[in-house]
């Protein structure tokens, strides 16, 4: 366990007023929320409700039709670059068909500016040391979500925002999720997940993105 | 030094996954290998023509090779979701870009140019001009990977779109062509390597190293929404 492990993160999140829109469709109008550290919010709605869009809205990926989205620190400086304090879980695993996973980890590593050492100690953590020598071509699809994880290990940001995290997962896989997204809420990381079924092993704060119509329907 | 380490392994990568299974770095290499071959079977094997005709046909063959690659460059960083991780990296995107166009100079165009002498040689280019026009046309060819890219990055999200992103970035070889094949042309003609068109073409490819990757970084962001 390395010092920085310990170190609490302390940023809040901000959504007021979000708008979100797709061609032409309106996903989702007025959208608040503030997230303090050690909040875990389940993004939940039928699909094409927008919980994708809110996520990469979050990220800057997509420009929100109207609102603000803020990201401060508690002594209330506020944040500009995203990628100082988030880090992306998509549905698309980020890994090259043609490259050892534990170079794509080590690139990462590089791109974040996180140790290099940590590699070897995170993969153990997901369950991925025996694939660590193998092309990302041969991974299963577990494996890919897992090896994402270790991503998310290695970046080690305040926000997480996954998109479906547990998918693919297997049993082992969900119950392996449930304790990372604990411990990371215990150091007062954030967590916003878009999921179908309820986050494993961890207590969240259920939000609907439903449509009138889908609500209607329900 | 992050910023550097970053850079570096982006550019490191890029050399990798050329090299690797499927990476297909040689396919530049081959397709300008191939297009030199079949020459003197259109041209006309005459030493005489062929000899006056090589130079400016070596910019040829180096302008059509360089396009082979350019249509992965930014699509698979797209499709599997590199992108997004790229954008949310704290390096300056733009820095980013650089080192991926640089990487991929480095892993598709040096096998390229490791050709080009032996290419020289088979459209009867005189053997003292052979070195400095190979001089050149790697000078020339980071110029056209750097602007290769801006057209890479606007045709990213179109499936298939190779075609596409070669219709948008062969007017904007022009320029380096003209200069290239002047160089190339005054060289054969006894004249200076560095020849007045040479200084433009290191002029512009100068230039397309500092707007290039700001160029690309911004049109490769449009797709990411």
């Amino acid at each position: 366990m390395t010092a920085e492990r310990h170190q609490q993160h302390d940023v809040r999140l901000q959504i007021a007023g979000v708008a979100l829109q797709r061609g032409f469709r309106r996903l989702v109008t007025d959208f608040d929320l503030t997230c303090a550290p050690g909040d875990i919010i389940a993004l939940q709605g039928p699909n094409g409700s927008g919980k994708t869009t809110l996520l990469r809205a979050l990220a800057g990926f997509h420009t929100p039709a109207s609102g603000r989205i803020t990201l401060s620190r508690a002594q209330g400086d506020e944040i500009e670059e995203q990628g100082e304090v988030l880090s992306f879980l998509g549905h698309q695993d980020p890994i090259k068909a043609g490259e050892k996973l534990i170079d794509q980890l080590r690139f990462w590593a590089d791109l974040c500016g996180a140790s290099r050492d940590r590699v070897t100690e995170i993969l153990a953590r997901v369950g991925l040391t025996k694939q660590a020598d193998l092309q990302g071509g041969v991974l299963s699809a577990g494996q890919r979500k897992r090896a994402a994880l270790a991503r998310l290990l290695l970046e080690d940001r305040a926000i997480w925002l996954l998109d479906e995290p547990a998918s693919p997962l297997d049993q082992e896989g969900r119950a392996l999720l449930g304790t990372l997204l604990d411990q990371h809420a215990r150091r007062g990381g954030i967590i916003l997940a878009a999921v179908h079924d309820p986050l494993p092993g961890v207590v969240a704060r259920v939000l609907n993105l439903g449509t009138r119509e889908s609500e209607v329907a329900a | 030094m992050s910023l550097l380490r970053a850079c570096l392994a982006i550019l490191k990568r890029e050399v990798r996954l050329g090299w690797g299974a499927g990476g297909g770095a040689l396919l530049s290499a081959s397709f300008f290998a191939g297009s030199v071959m079949v020459a003197p079977f259109a041209l006309g094997p005459a030493p005489d023509t062929l000899g006056k005709i090589g130079p400016g046909y070596l910019w040829l063959a180096l302008t059509l090779a360089s396009l082979v690659s350019l249509e992965r460059l930014f699509q698979a960083d797209l499709e599997d979701g590199t992108l997004d991780q790229m954008l949310l990296s704290p390096v300056p995107h733009s820095l980013q870009v650089l080192s991926k166009i640089i990487g991929q100079w480095l892993a598709t165009a040096a096998p390229l140019l490791a050709t080009s002498p032996i290419a020289a040689l088979l459209v009867r280019v005189e053997p003292a001009v052979i070195l400095p026009l190979c001089g050149q046309l790697a000078v020339g060819s980071l110029g056209l990977f750097l602007i290769g890219a801006i057209g890479a990055a606007l045709g990213a999200s179109v499936r298939r779109g190779g075609l596409l992103v070669a219709l948008v970035v062969l007017p904007l070889y022009a320029p380096s062509v003209i200069f290239g094949a002047s160089a190339a042309a005054a060289l054969a003609a006894g004249g200076d390597f560095f020849s007045q068109p040479f200084l433009f073409l290191c002029a512009l490819v100068l230039a397309a190293l500092a707007f290039a990757p700001v160029a690309a970084a911004a049109a490769v962001r449009l797709h990411v929404d």
